[in-house]
């Protein structure tokens, strides 16, 4: 084989991958970043060092966040002091909570049980002990 | 060999048509883990073309060159 026909077909497979993957990471930030209408709204308020929740009733939760399974969740997020950042690892969300500023992240919690909630911007002394739980009922 | 792959990135451009309905989610931890191991296939694919590459051009080159061979002996 020429060095050009190599050269072709190398660069002819590398970019079929690239946009391959383009094409389909595109789908799914699109997929996920549609939030559904249906979508309870929850407000995430970070300051540090802890998490405030409050639902659409108005009540609220602070180092807790009780949410019901199968249900969409739409979750309005801001700081009152730095900026911070709003994490559930295991439904894999994460947007940050800046001052001034309501940022949108939502997912469908589908398993039961406890599940860690941090923050995942450097926020000051007590950072690492951001966290609040996360507890998902059938 | 392109055609498969065209194809193969057309698929998900319509596959939105038969996607969400009312009380049907998509699942973000699905769909996220998901591309993230279509990115570690693409890297390791670009990864093994490039070093192929690099060692099959080597190779010719080397076999290319008699003296080289002489060398090594």
């Amino acid at each position: 084989m020429s060095h050009t026909m190599i050269e072709w077909v190398y660069i002819g497979a590398v970019v079929s991958i690239l946009v391959w993957i383009g094409a389909d990471s595109w789908i799914v930030e699109k997929n996920i970043d549609e939030i559904p209408e249906d979508a309870e709204t929850i407000k995430v308020i970070a300051q540090q060092w802890f998490w405030t929740f409050e639902h659409e009733d108005g009540t609220k939760e602070v180092g807790e966040l009780h949410l019901k399974a199968g249900k969409a969740y739409r979750f309005e997020v801001t700081s009152k002091d730095v900026i911070h950042a709003f994490n559930v690892p295991f439904y894999t969300a994460m947007i940050d909570a800046v001052p001034g500023r309501i940022n949108k992240v939502w997912f469908v919690p589908d398993e039961t049980g406890e599940f860690l909630i941090q923050c995942r911007e450097y926020c000051g002394l007590l950072h690492y002990q951001m966290r609040a739980k996360l507890i998902v009922e059938a | 060999m392109l055609g498969p792959l065209i194809m193969a990135s057309l698929i998900p451009i319509i596959a939105p048509a038969f996607a969400q309905e009312a009380g049907d989610f998509v699942n973000r931890r699905i769909e996220i883990w998901a591309l993230f191991y279509k990115f570690m296939v693409a890297a390791f694919v670009v990864g093994a073309a490039v070093q192929g590459t690099m060692v099959y051009i080597s190779y010719k080159f080397r076999e290319g060159k008699v003296k080289a061979r002489e060398v090594t002996r």
